[in-house]
């Protein structure tokens, strides 16, 4: 039973944990980011309501993944965890770039609120102490809302945003999530 | 109830500037059981508890007009924060205009539905959701008032028409505590011995909990909105609107009524704490029922109600 468990959780992880993470890194294609950032003229209000959102939406993600208890997952599943996490930071990193780039504010504005997609540190700390059925439950429905509000947030950046650089990302990420989220189980 | 707070206006005298002023000044003293004394935006627009004020002096007229806008639906959107970001926000709970979503704006506002009295107030309003065990619970009575007060009475003559399409956002949703930073205030209905709070307040059985929250009402004159959605709008500083935000507007309080009471612990605002409670407005009262009312009842300091007569 344990291993049956165990079992299904690492195909849940190995689905939701990669995802994200297909598409090619358009940061060759970035300018590099001004000293200062002033707001070019190029980003709406949506540009910067995705960046800012998308941001600690993906923060959460990478938090997720670290706290997963080592000890409690199998050897293959926890490499997948690495290799996501390490996926997530990538994903981040060309967020944080066009966030400086358009000079949107680095702080959080959704700190504290309960938004779809988005874990809360109420959520980590319940994964950081499950064990068993539990933990998987909780990874796979976390995951799977975040990789959900993902694709809703693209698909608005795609369709409201003005900056071509940030439509990128987002088209990207988008066809990434959505590739895995159709592929989960359930 | 908030608009006994107002029914005061049965001595329709000619002195009104002079007794408004007196008003002003009775209202702001009965006000102070509210600890507010480093958070009000401005001795006169501090929200007063919602049952504690009670008639007011025979020289208690007040300028307002009001609109009654009953819950419409709920949605993780913004529209000024998160244009065009279908949730892209925390859950809010939307008034008055039937259609708002994240990407409202002024022509699908004016091209749209209303839920509210008057129903020519094609005005969006939203707020955070409640949340009670983690469920929502909207509001029983949601009600809109447009004042003349928070400025000096010799001032309220010079008050402006909120501009079409103006964008105010109120309250601070970003509140970590309930400390300077929050403006809105929780009281009881029918239970004055409550003292306000810029958090939840447990209201004795039978009662109702409320939320006050004054907007904004010195405007740039120039601009609908701007990037942080705050700075094209100003609070008055010593009664007056300052030389940067000249263009005295209507107040705009928001005044709801939930019905729940009891343990606060069981409460949360979809953005956070009590302290975090905020609202957002987009103005598409068509122009000429906003001049009319700001012409015949906040200038003159009348009492008006929904359909903007003397009530």
């Amino acid at each position: 039973m344990a291993t049956m468990v165990r079992r299904k959780l690492t195909v849940v992880l190995a689905l939701v944990l990669t995802a994200g993470c297909g598409h090619s890194p358009p940061t060759a294609s970035l300018p590099p980011a001004p000293a200062t950032a002033p707001q070019t003229t190029s980003t709406n209000g949506t540009d910067a309501a995705w960046l800012q959102l998308m941001i600690p939406m993906d923060e959460q993600a990478v938090r997720l993944v670290e706290s997963i208890p080592a000890g409690r997952l199998d050897p293959a599943t926890s490499k997948l965890a690495a290799v996501a996490g390490a996926r997530y930071r990538a994903d981040l990193a060309q967020l944080r770039a066009l966030r400086t780039r358009s000079g949107v504010p680095e702080s959080n504005v959704h700190k504290g609120h309960d938004m779809p997609g988005l874990m809360t540190d109420a959520d980590l700390d319940a994964v950081a102490t499950a064990r068993g059925p539990e933990l998987g439950r909780l990874v796979s429905t976390l995951l799977r809302e975040h990789l959900a509000q993902s694709v809703v947030l693209c698909r608005g950046e795609r369709a409201s945003g003005a900056d071509q650089p940030v439509k990128a990302l987002a088209a990207s990420i988008e066809r990434s999530r959505a590739a895995r989220l159709a592929q989960l189980p359930g | 109830m908030a608009q006994a707070r107002h029914s005061v206006g049965r001595h329709r005298v000619r002195l009104v500037a002079v007794l408004s002023a007196l008003a002003a000044l009775v209202v702001t003293a009965s006000l102070t059981v509210i600890p507010n004394a480093t958070a009000a935006p401005t001795p006169a627009g501090a929200p007063p508890p919602a049952a504690a004020a009670g008639p007011v002096t025979a020289a208690g007229a007040v300028a307002e007009f009001l609109a009654a806008c009953p819950f419409s639906h709920r949605a993780p959107d913004d529209p000024i924060v998160a244009p065009g970001l279908p949730g892209g926000s925390h859950l809010h709970s939307f008034f008055g205009a039937t259609s708002t979503n994240a990407n409202t704006d002024l022509d699908s506002l004016l091209g749209g539905q209303s839920n509210c009295t008057p129903s020519v107030d094609l005005s969006a309003y939203w707020v955070p959701t409640l949340l009670v065990d983690g469920q929502p619970v909207e509001p029983d009575l949601t009600t809109f008032y447009y004042l003349g007060e928070g400025i000096r009475a010799d001032l309220i003559g010079g008050t402006q028409p909120l501009p079409l399409g103006l964008r105010i956002v109120a309250g601070n949703s970003t509140a970590t505590g309930p400390d300077g930073s929050t403006t809105s205030r929780w009281s009881c209905l029918a239970a004055p011995e409550v003292q306000a709070s810029k958090d939840f307040v447990t209201c004795p059985p039978g009662t109702k909990m409320e939320s006050y929250l004054d907007f904004p009402q010195c405007w740039n004159g120039r601009d609908l909105d701007s990037a942080d959605h705050k700075s094209h709008m100003a609070f008055p500083v010593d009664n007056a609107c300052p030389a940067s935000h000249p263009v005295a507007v209507p107040k705009l309080r928001q005044v709801l009524r939930y019905p729940v009471n009891g343990d606060p612990a069981r409460f949360r605002l979809s953005s956070g704490g009590g302290f975090t409670m905020h609202g957002d407005f987009m103005n598409a009262w068509p122009a000429e029922e906003m001049e009319r009312r700001v012409r015949d009842c906040i200038r003159p300091v009348v009492k008006c109600g929904a359909d903007g007569r003397p009530a």
